[in-house]
């Protein structure tokens, strides 16, 4: 019709495109460095040594499940069970180094645990068809449920003179542990995203199942692995988690599913699928956990930084919605 | 409707000079098609028409496998294919160019070059490990071969035009390597030039020895490029034609029995039909 006959491809459009990325992507370093060099400025606490090594050994967890919830974001899918999940990891871990099991059988079988409602998850939206969130949120309760009766409902501590705590709080070239653990899973995550072709597959499956379907990648696999992913990181979440409150706790991790979604959105994981870098999820983590910690030196009611985190998640989807929809007019 | 000049568009049709059957297809039945029969030689163009509706998009999902057959049997070089799927279609050598370009054939938002490797990924791996540079020197082949227009191959498809973009998910399909290829609707939406490109490209195919099934609603162009032609009407096979091809006789075939007996009684009305 008014297509031009084969023209070379507009270059405006693409300048276009690529100009609002490059906006997008300064705009995240604009906001990180607001996060960091404001507060820093005008508030003593917060450039204080003592904040930044709470601060570093406070984000691996969530660094560490924004990278595993972004594996599903990746095929538009959702995990609600992140959080439930790193509860029933650490009474698990727990309850097992209490029953004498080495420090080492103790974590394979928390981060089998978490493997396996991971497996599970994925194969309730692979076999069953039902809707990742519903499969999810299932397993959010029975995880949760797990937890409780396993633990009878109470924190169980860990056995003096374990090494455990030692992954929350330890350093290695002086760097914290977690952070060293974080970026460990950084590298193999993004190396498998990028040069696997499950990697390649998984953005194939997020931008358009059908189109992926039709080129002989098996959808199947790719969700069976995003899910099986986010599971297992949510357990080895769960074990620097048990690890920092140096217990097993049933009823904690509630609001990580919330905070591994804000996280992975704000660094650039389309809740649509198809688009997103484990850097930028940790990105995301570690802008929102700066402004956990704002809100926590200026003495702001813990509650209201959930309500921070429930307004980042609304207005990075809204982000969300509308560059993605700019790109499929396109 | 079929003048001359739409004639000049389109490039001389090789003799097909194999007897060998790749694409055999005995009483195919599925939810809307009812006992489709037909053989598909090497280096042969078997084109497929009908009006929009007729079933011939169930006949290229069935053939992939997107489609389950209730009976009938389909032999892909003489083998009998038992369960079909996208992926077991392509390790057979059967290659589908879908019909709906931007639902089906692509994954809109990503990148030529991710778009035509999705097919081959898992064979361009060293040690599991995605071959980069042979994987690249694939798609830039395939982006030279076919003229894709384009700045980069990193820029989504998206930002192509509707027959670039076309080229794209042939170029995917090709780098499977396919004997067999089903297009369904292959110029549906795109301009003249692209057209013409995509007709020379489907000749080519075939004086490559591959077998090309041509499912279009474009009279002129199944005409123009099948070295024989079935016409689908309301599902049902009504005609295996050869050339020298009558668009009134295709008509006649493709309108639904009541409809057509009333149109072959009305004789001269006929090239009025609705175009597709």
């Amino acid at each position: 019709m008014s297509q031009t006959r084969d023209a070379a491809p507009s270059t405006s459009l693409w300048a276009g495109l690529a100009s609002t990325d490059w906006i997008v992507g300064q705009a995240r370093w604009i906001a990180l460095a607001i996060a960091v060099v404001v507060p820093g400025i005008l508030n003593p606490n917060f450039r204080s040594y003592d904040n930044l090594q709470g601060f570093l050994q406070s984000i691996g967890i969530l660094l560490i499940l924004a990278m595993g919830q972004s594996f599903v974001l990746l095929i538009a899918g959702i995990d609600l069970s992140v959080g439930a999940v790193v509860a029933m990891g650490s009474v698990i871990l727990a309850a097992l180094l209490q029953a004498g099991w080495p420090l080492w059988g103790a974590v394979t079988a928390t981060l089998a645990s978490g493997l396996g409602v991971g497996i599970l998850n994925g194969a309730g939206v692979m076999i069953l068809k039902i809707p990742s969130f519903i499969v999810t949120f299932a397993f959010m309760g029975i995880c949760f449920a797990t937890g409780l009766m396993i633990s009878g409902g109470n924190r169980i501590g860990l056995p003096s003179g374990s090494l455990l705590p030692q992954l929350a709080s330890g350093q290695l070239w002086g760097a914290p542990l977690q952070i060293i653990l974080a970026l460990a899973l950084l590298v193999a995550g993004t190396f498998a995203l990028r040069h696997l072709p499950i990697g390649r597959h998984l953005y194939a499956v997020g931008g358009n199942p059908e189109a992926a379907r039709l080129s002989g990648v098996s959808v199947g696999r790719a969700t069976l692995v995003a899910f099986a992913l986010s599971g297992f990181f949510a357990s080895i979440a769960g074990v620097v988690y048990a690890a920092r409150i140096v217990s097993g706790n049933p009823i904690g991790g509630g609001n990580l599913n919330l905070q591994s979604i804000a996280a992975a959105v704000i660094g650039g994981i389309s809740l649509f699928g198809g688009r997103g870098t484990l850097l930028g999820a940790c990105f995301g983590a570690i802008l929102y956990s700066l402004i956990e910690n704002v809100l926590n030196i200026y003495n702001v009611n813990p509650n209201i930084t959930e309500i921070v985190a429930g307004a980042i998640v609304l207005l990075a989807g809204l982000v969300n919605v509308l560059t993605d929809s700019k790109r499929s007019i396109a | 409707m079929v003048g001359r000049k739409t004639e000049q568009r389109f490039p001389d049709l090789p003799s097909v000079d194999s007897s060998e059957v790749i694409l055999s297809v005995h009483g195919l039945v599925t939810a809307t098609l009812e006992d489709v029969s037909f053989d598909l030689r090497k280096g042969e163009i078997l084109g497929c028409t009908g009006l929009a509706g007729c079933g011939h998009d169930a006949l290229a999902r069935a053939l992939i496998g997107l489609e389950p057959v209730l009976s009938g049997e389909i032999f892909v070089q003489g083998r009998k294919v038992e369960r079909r799927s996208p992926r077991t279609s392509q390790a057979l050598g059967l290659g589908l160019v879908p019909e709906d370009r931007k639902g089906q054939g692509l994954v809109i938002g990503a990148s030529i070059a991710d778009n035509a490797s999705y097919s081959v990924l898992a064979r361009y791996t060293k040690f599991g490990v995605v071959n980069a540079r042979s994987l690249m020197d694939l798609v830039r082949r395939y982006h030279k071969s076919l003229q894709i227009r384009s700045a980069t191959l990193d820029q989504p498809a998206s930002t192509l035009s509707g027959g670039n973009q076309q080229k794209v998910v042939l170029a995917r399909v090709m780098s499977t390597d396919p004997e067999i290829l089903v297009l369904d609707e292959p110029t549906r939406g795109i301009d003249v030039g692209a057209k013409a490109e995509i007709y020379q490209l489907i000749v080519d195919l075939v004086r490559e020895k591959r077998a090309v099934l041509l499912i279009s609603s474009e009279m002129a162009e199944v005409m123009a490029l099948s070295h024989r032609l079935i016409v689908l009407s309301e599902g049902r096979q009504t005609a295996t034609l050869a050339p020298p091809y009558s668009d009134t006789e295709i008509l006649a075939k493709a309108l639904p029995a009541s409809e057509g007996a009333m149109t072959a009684a009305a004789g001269a009305s006929v090239g009025k039909a609705p175009s597709p």
